[in-house]
C-alpha cells in the first residue's frame, strides 16, 4: 500500500525536462532483495489508462512478491522518473545491483496518433533487469532495459484497458529470471537453476510475448545451462547438478 | 445443503462448547489468533488507494469485517476455529508479511501468537479504481505452523511425496459495482447490531466503531445467525451478549457472489482441520468432505466476474486455479486412503493443475507420482517403471535442491531395480541397464543425507 501512495497519478503539464531527470530512490537503502516501482505519470487525456495502468502494476507487484516464493520487497520511488533505457548506465546499474535491487519498473501513458492521424492512448511500461542489464552493458546479452507499448483506443472500455496493461505473467518470468541470473552470479547453482528452468517455461506461457521477451527466454535458457557447467566446475558444489547425466536443458 | 446442515449439527453437538470465537477490529499492530483453535482465519482490511473516490474511504475494513462474518458462517462447522478481524493502514506496517511474522513468533508483537502446528489462513486484499469502475482482488495464505503441506502415497514398502505448488497466492481481480459497495456498506452496518434474539424485530444495540477489539465466543448458530457470548481476553474491553445477523435472509446480493474465493477459504479451513485434528477420526472426514465440495465450487465460481478472462493460465493468475486443484487431489487421496479410485482423481486434479502451470516443479512432481504409484500397482507392458526413472531425474535436473523430488527420486530407483514378479517383460532390465541404474542410485545417495545448498 505504501507504494500505491508514490504511485503520484496527475502530473498535468509537468513534463518540463527537469522531469527527465533521475532522482535517488531513497528505498535502494532498504536491506534484501526488492523491486522499486517508480512514478507513473500521465499526459491529461489517458486518465483511465493512467488509473488500470497504476492499479494493475501495484497488483501485478504484489502477485509476485505473494508467489514467488522468496523473500522480496516491493519499494516505491517517489518522484523517480526514467526517461528510457539510456538512464539505467553501467555505474548506476552496478550500485542497485550491490544494493540487491532486482528489478526497476516506471510507466507513462500519453496520447499518440496512429499512422492516419487518429488518437490513440499509449501505456508505455519501462523495465529495467537489473542483473540482465548488467550483463548486457558488459557483453551486448539480452536487453536488460526496454519500453514496452501498449496501444488502446481512447473508447476502449476499462475492462479491456486492464486487460491491455496487465503485467502478471511477464513481471512473473521477468522476476524468476533476475532472482535466477542473481544467484548464478552468486555461485548459488540449485536455487540458480530452479529460477531460470521456471523463467524459460515462463517465457514460452506469455501470451504476446515482445521481440524482447523472446530474446530473455532464450537468454534464460542459456543461463540454466550456464548453472549447471558452473556446478560442474566448482569444487565445493556436491548437489545434483555435479552428477552425471544431467541435462544442460530444463526440459 | 444436507451435508452442510449435518455438519454444523456435528460442530455443534460433538464438539466441545466454546469451539468457536471470533475478535473484531484487532489493531493490526498487535494481531492475535486465538491459539486453543486448531485454525485460526485473519483477515486484513483491504487497501485502497489514496486517490480513491469511491463511496466510503472505510470501504476496505467494511469488506473485511463481511469477509470475517461469511467466513464464521461458512467454517463454524469444521469446530475449533477462531476468526480474527485486523485494523490498521496497510500503509503503515498492516501487510501480511508482518502480520504473519508476528504471528508465527518471528518477531515480537503478537497479542496471542499461534501455536506450532495448528492452521492458519489469512486474507487480504485491494479495491482498486478507474474511472467510475472498482475492482476488487483478494490474495490468501494458508498453512500449518512449521510444516509444509505434503501428501505421501505409499509404493510397496517406500512412500513417494508431493508439495504444493504454493500456499499463497492472488485470486482473479474482480470487477463490482458502486452498488455492490453500497450494498456491503448497508451488510455491515446491519452486521454491527446485537439483537436479544435471533430475529431483526427484537431490540438491538450498535456494537460501538472504534470501541477496540471484543471477542466473543460463538454459542448457536441458526441459519444466518450467530449468538455471540463476551469473551474475556484480559481487558476490559467487552460488551454485551446477542445475535448478530451475518446477512439478510432475503438479501439479493451475496459477497460470496462477488468473492467466490470465499469457498476457497471455507475449503482451506476444512482441510486444514483434518490435517491438525488428523487424530480425530469423527472430525477428519466430515471436515475434508465439506473441503472438497467448498473447493469445487471455488474452481466451479473463480471466472465469475473475473476481469481478466475465464482463462486462467491466460488471466495471469494461474496459481488460484492450480493450487485448490492440488488441494482437492490431496483431499482426494485422504479420503480414498490411497485407494485406486483416489489415484486416479488425484491425478486427474493433478494434472489440470500442471497444464496450468507447468513451470512449477512441485505441480509436474505430483503428477510424476501418482502415475508411478498407478503404473507400479497395475503394471502394464507400455508402462515400464524405468522411464519414470528419467522423468524425476528431469525435475531434479530443473529444481536439484528439491529434497522431495530427490527422496522420490531414490525410491523410484528402488522401487525399478528390485524384482517385480507382477511385471510384465518389457519392465526387466538388461545387465547393462541394471549396473547404470545401480550405479546412478549409489552416486546419489550422499546427496539424501546431506542435500545440496
Amino acid at each position: 500500500m505504501r507504494r500505491a501512495v508514490a504511485l503520484v497519478v496527475v502530473f498535468l503539464a509537468m513534463r518540463a525536462s527537469a522531469d527527465a531527470q533521475i532522482v535517488p530512490c531513497s528505498a535502494v537503502g532498504d536491506q534484501g532483495s526488492k523491486i522499486l516501482l517508480d512514478d507513473i505519470v500521465t499526459s491529461a487525456t489517458a486518465q483511465n489508462l493512467l488509473q488500470s495502468l497504476t492499479s494493475r502494476l501495484d497488483a501485478n507487484l504484489t502477485q509476485i512478491q505473494t508467489e514467488l516464493g522468496v523473500d522480496l520487497k516491493i519499494l516505491p520511488c517517489a518522484n523517480r522518473r526514467p526517461t528510457g533505457p539510456s538512464d539505467f548506465t553501467r555505474s548506476l546499474v552496478q550500485e542497485l545491483n550491490v544494493r540487491g535491487v532486482l528489478m526497476e519498473v516506471w510507466g507513462a501513458t500519453t496520447e499518440v496518433k496512429d499512422s492516419l492521424g487518429r488518437p490513440l492512448n499509449e501505456a508505455s511500461i519501462g523495465y529495467v533487469l537489473i542483473p540482465i542489464r548488467l550483463d548486457e552493458l558488459q557483453s551486448q546479452n539480452a536487453p536488460g532495459a526496454f519500453i514496452i507499448p501498449h496501444r488502446a483506443q481512447p473508447s476502449s472500455i476499462v475492462d479491456d484497458l486492464l486487460r491491455l496493461v496487465d503485467q502478471a505473467g511477464r513481471l512473473g518470468a521477468y522476476a524468476a529470471l533476475t532472482v535466477g541470473s542473481k544467484s548464478l552470479k552468486s555461485s548459488r547453482w540449485g536455487e540458480a537453476r530452479k529460477q531460470l528452468c521456471a523463467a524459460e517455461q515462463q517465457f514460452t506461457k506469455l501470451k504476446s510475448p515482445t521481440a524482447a521477451d523472446t530474446s530473455l527466454g532464450q537468454y534464460a535458457k542459456k543461463l540454466a545451462a550456464d548453472a549447471v557447467t558452473g556446478a560442474r566446475a566448482d569444487k565445493t558444489y556436491t548437489g545434483f547438478l555435479a552428477q552425471e547425466g544431467v541435462a544442460l536443458s530444463c526440459s | 445443503m444436507l451435508l452442510t446442515r449435518s455438519l454444523v449439527a456435528l460442530a455443534l453437538v460433538v464438539l466441545p462448547a466454546r469451539a468457536l470465537a471470533i475478535e473484531i477490529a484487532v489493531p493490526c499492530e498487535t494481531p492475535s489468533v486465538f491459539s486453543a483453535a486448531a485454525v485460526n482465519v485473519v483477515v486484513l482490511p483491504y487497501s485502497l488507494p489514496s486517490t480513491f473516490t469511491g463511496p466510503s474511504t472505510n470501504a476496505g475494513e467494511q469488506i473485511a469485517g463481511l469477509v470475517q462474518l461469511e467466513t464464521v458462517l461458512a467454517i463454524a462447522k469444521f469446530g475449533s476455529i477462531g476468526v480474527t478481524q485486523l485494523v490498521g493502514d496497510t500503509r503503515r506496517g498492516c501487510t501480511p508479511d508482518i502480520v504473519l511474522d508476528k504471528l508465527l513468533g518471528r518477531q515480537g508483537g503478537a497479542r496471542e501468537p499461534m501455536r506450532l502446528g495448528s492452521g492458519l489462513i489469512l486474507i487480504w486484499g485491494r479495491i482498486f479504481q478507474s474511472g467510475s469502475d472498482l475492482f476488487l482482488q483478494s490474495f490468501i495464505r494458508f498453512l500449518r505452523a512449521g510444516i509444509d503441506e505434503s501428501v505421501d502415497i505409499a509404493v510397496r514398502d517406500r512412500s513417494l511425496k508431493g508439495l504444493l505448488s504454493t500456499q499463497a497466492f492472488a485470486c482473479a481481480p474482480r470487477k463490482i459495482a458502486i452498488k455492490d459497495i453500497d450494498e456491503a456498506q448497508r451488510q455491515f452496518r446491519s452486521a454491527r447490531l446485537l439483537y436479544s434474539k435471533p430475529d431483526a424485530s427484537s431490540p438491538s444495540v450498535k456494537i460501538p466503531d472504534g470501541a477496540g477489539p471484543l471477542a466473543y465466543w460463538v454459542t448457536d448458530l441458526r441459519g444466518e445467525w450467530v449468538q455471540l457470548e463476551p469473551m474475556d481476553r484480559g481487558s476490559n474491553r467487552k460488551f454485551e451478549r446477542g445475535w448478530l445477523q451475518v446477512r439478510a435472509t432475503d438479501a439479493q446480493w451475496s459477497l460470496r457472489r462477488q468473492m467466490p474465493e470465499l469457498y476457497f477459504v471455507e475449503g482451506a479451513a476444512g482441510y486444514l482441520m483434518a490435517r491438525v485434528r488428523s487424530d480425530r477420526s469423527t472430525i477428519v472426514e466430515p471436515s475434508l468432505q465439506g473441503a472438497d465440495s467448498a473447493i469445487a465450487r471455488y474452481t466451479d465460481a473463480w471466472g465469475s466476474g473475473a476481469v481478466l478472462g475465464s482463462d486462467a493460465a491466460a488471466g495471469g493468475t494461474p496459481l488460484a486455479v492450480a493450487v485448490p486443484r492440488q488441494l482437492r487431489g490431496v483431499i482426494a487421496l485422504l479420503r480414498g486412503g490411497g485407494s485406486d479410485a483416489a489415484l486416479t482423481e488425484a491425478r486427474a486434479q493433478f494434472e489440470r493443475a500442471a497444464s496450468l502451470v507447468p513451470h512449477s516443479t512441485n505441480a509436474r512432481n505430483l503428477v510424476t507420482i501418482m502415475r508411478v504409484a498407478q503404473a507400479y500397482r497395475q503394471p502394464s507392458a507400455d508402462q515400464p517403471l524405468k522411464r519414470f526413472v528419467d522423468e524425476a531425474r528431469g525435475l531434479l535436473g530443473a529444481d536439484p535442491d528439491n529434497v522431495a523430488i530427490l527422496m522420490n527420486l531414490d525410491t523410484i530407483y528402488d522401487l525399478v531395480l528390485a524384482p517385480n514378479p507382477a511385471a510384465p517383460a518389457s519392465w526387466s532390465l538388461s545387465a547393462s541397464e541394471r549396473e547404470q541404474l545401480m550405479k546412478q542410485r549409489e552416486s546419489m545417495r550422499p546427496l539424501l543425507k546431506r542435500p545440496a545448498a
